[in-house]
């Protein structure tokens, strides 16, 4: 890192506490602490909620995807327009106008104490988890890019977050927020320029879309009927419109910024914004991915892009057969650029077009091949090659990017980062405050009491996702990573809400035991099937309606409330 | 079952005549999305067979 690079750098943590700083000023009382007095526009609010999506783990895990796999990430995406519409129509309307601080603590009015409980738990369960791994990505990517080792990472990240988190309650966290946005476009517009003009001269914009194509890394959208595929048109908009649905109607760390808002129409308007907005965001993402996939034809990408597992095998027993992997792919990679550039050249409909083509398959199937035998050699020695993918974006940066632009992309993946990090505190103190302490411990304390445990609260589970960090590097793929663990709640939390705002007749039986019945059927599911994992939120959702409208209509408890009362 | 009721249910918003008005937009806008990444799948795809 240069001088620049390190202004730059210093700069955005000088930024962001002095929002978190200025806004800590307001958070008074515990609806200023957890609610931000319900006074934030639309916009504030829309930005909020994209940042709170779009972790470090977005732009590390997502654009080393497409390198390897290409834009087919996006389906996932696409229902959530449709997803925005739904969420205003049915959830928020019910949300804001309960005056509620949790989601879970409209269950309560709804059902019973001991489905809200529940509930919270879950959401308390996996995302105390999910905060842990949202810390550990840019641990990664630091390890790599500046030497530092990822638990020196983790402490300096958490302890700003912490910091301002607990000290300026939701209103830091969400202007600090809309800074990390408006950082996170600027990262992705330069990484997407940089790319481009570090291609060599005779290569222009339009080789760049061709030679995608031609390796068919543009292919978006897969219409087959495969379940076991996890990115297909169908696992997306079927899949993916239940996850979505899951976390943004279900998921506190969501519900809590729309409740935010000033009013039902600025509550809406900035889940509107991410249903015009968000898709293309996650495009351009991707973009940089397959922009990397085309660099790395005519500069050559390490054989493994994790500089320590390289030196790693190096310095193992296979050191000398990893040498020899390393000179043959030196090799290649030279012919496949060389024919890659006559390829450009050549008539599309010529022969010596079909020539090059040939060439260049033999060339990618046996870089493939040696770049597969180089993981295994990684893992005999004792690494984990399969994260391997998450390290393609930050090596570039290593080694590519200009002086000044390091530290801008470096403060950008961080602010990506603790963006999801500040919203996933905030939410896990105000379920433990709302849901637990204030509800079973501490009913009728004073105002001061409360926000005191508020903060003492975004404190520890600070401190527990911290401890969650330190671990994560045991785990496989970090962006599946993540989806994963919510998979296995999130469905059954979604099937509990829509059975309390579309079946007049349940009750909190139905609902506590369709809850139950919802999780042992994704349990079951994932272990005697292999469809793809996006599918367990809908196979969640549709056991919960189905036995807690059962168990509902056949128990004598009656519902607390209808929803017409709520 | 009843959805809860408001003025802001019909209020103008921005170009909108109404709240319905701008749902249906979204969902055209997803429709228009999905039609485009098809586009860009298949007019996109150079690999020869």
């Amino acid at each position: 890192m240069t001088f620049f690079d390190w202004l730059v750098f210093i700069f955005y943590f000088a930024g962001v506490i002095a929002v978190a700083f200025f806004q800590s000023r307001r958070s008074i009382g515990v609806e200023g602490f957890y609610l931000a007095n319900r006074r934030l526009s639309w916009g504030a609010v829309g930005l909020s909620v994209m940042a709170t999506q779009a972790s470090a783990i977005t732009f590390i895990g997502t654009t080393g995807q497409a390198y390897d796999d290409g834009m087919e990430f996006i389906q996932v995406y696409l229902p959530q327009p449709l997803v925005m519409v739904l969420l205003c129509v049915l959830f928020v309307p019910f949300f804001y106008r309960a005056k509620i601080y949790t989601a879970y603590e409209y269950l309560e009015r709804r059902f019973d104490a001991k489905t809200r409980s529940l509930t919270s738990f879950l959401f308390l369960f996996s995302r105390a988890m999910a905060a842990g791994i949202v810390m550990y990505a840019p641990a990664v990517v630091l390890s790599v890019i500046m030497g530092w080792d990822e638990t020196t990472t983790i402490l300096i990240m958490a302890v700003v977050t912490i910091l301002y988190t607990s000290v300026g309650g939701i209103g830091a966290v969400i202007w600090t927020d809309v800074l990390q946005m408006l950082m996170m476009f600027a990262g992705i517009a330069v990484a997407l320029f940089v790319l481009f003009y570090e291609l060599p001269s005779e290569v222009g914009i339009a080789d760049v879309f061709y030679l995608g194509g031609i390796h068919q890394m543009w292919k978006s959208v897969d219409f087959s009927w495969d379940l076991s595929n996890t990115y297909t048109i169908w696992s997306g908009l079927i899949g993916g419109f239940f996850l979505a649905l899951a976390y943004f109607g279900c998921d506190q760390s969501q519900v809590q910024r729309y409740l935010t808002a000033r009013s039902l129409t600025h509550s809406r308007l900035s889940l509107i914004f991410n249903a015009f907005f968000k898709v293309p965001m996650q495009f351009f993402i991707l973009c940089i991915g397959v922009f990397l996939f085309v660099f790395y034809h005519f500069e050559r990408p390490p054989l493994i892009f994790n500089p320590a597992e390289a030196a790693l095998v190096e310095s193992s027993p296979y050191g000398g057969e990893f040498e020899r992997l390393r000179g043959r792919h030196e090799e290649l990679h030279g012919a496949r650029r060389e024919a890659t550039l006559k390829l450009l050249r050549a008539d599309p409909e010529g022969d010596a077009f079909r020539y090059q083509y040939k060439e260049i398959q033999g060339y990618d199937q046996e870089l493939s091949s040696l770049r597969k035998r180089s993981k295994e050699l990684v893992q005999q020695a004792g690494g984990a090659a399969s994260k391997d993918v998450n390290y393609v974006f930050p090596s570039y940066l290593i080694k590519y990017v200009p002086s000044g632009i390091l530290g801008l992309m470096i403060a950008v993946i961080f602010a990506a980062a603790m963006s999801s990090l500040d919203s996933e505190l905030t939410a896990l103190s105000s379920a433990t405050v709302i849901d637990f302490y204030k509800r079973y411990f501490r009913p009728e304390a004073s105002e001061r009491h409360y926000l005191t445990a508020a903060r003492l609260s975004t404190l520890l589970w600070g401190l527990f996702a911290m401890g969650v960090a330190l671990y994560a590097g045991q785990l496989g793929s970090l962006i599946e990573a993540v989806n994963r663990v919510g998979s296995y709640f999130y469905g059954s939390l979604l099937g509990v809400f829509l059975l309390a705002f579309l079946v007049r007749g349940a009750n909190g039986t139905g609902a506590f035991w369709g809850l139950i019945a919802g999780m042992l059927s994704v349990f079951a599911v994932s272990r005697l099937t292999d469809i793809s994992w996006l599918y367990y939120n809908v196979v969640g959702t549709v056991a919960v309606l189905v036995v807690g409208s059962l168990i509902s209509k056949f128990s004598t408890t009656k519902a607390a409330n209808d929803t017409k009362s709520l | 079952m009843k959805m809860p009721q408001d003025r802001e249910e019909s209020e103008r918003i921005g170009l909108f005549p109404s709240w319905n008005w701008l749902y249906v937009t979204v969902v055209a806008y997803t429709v228009l999305l999905i039609l485009l990444l098809y586009l860009i799948t298949v007019l996109s795809d150079y690999s020869v067979q």
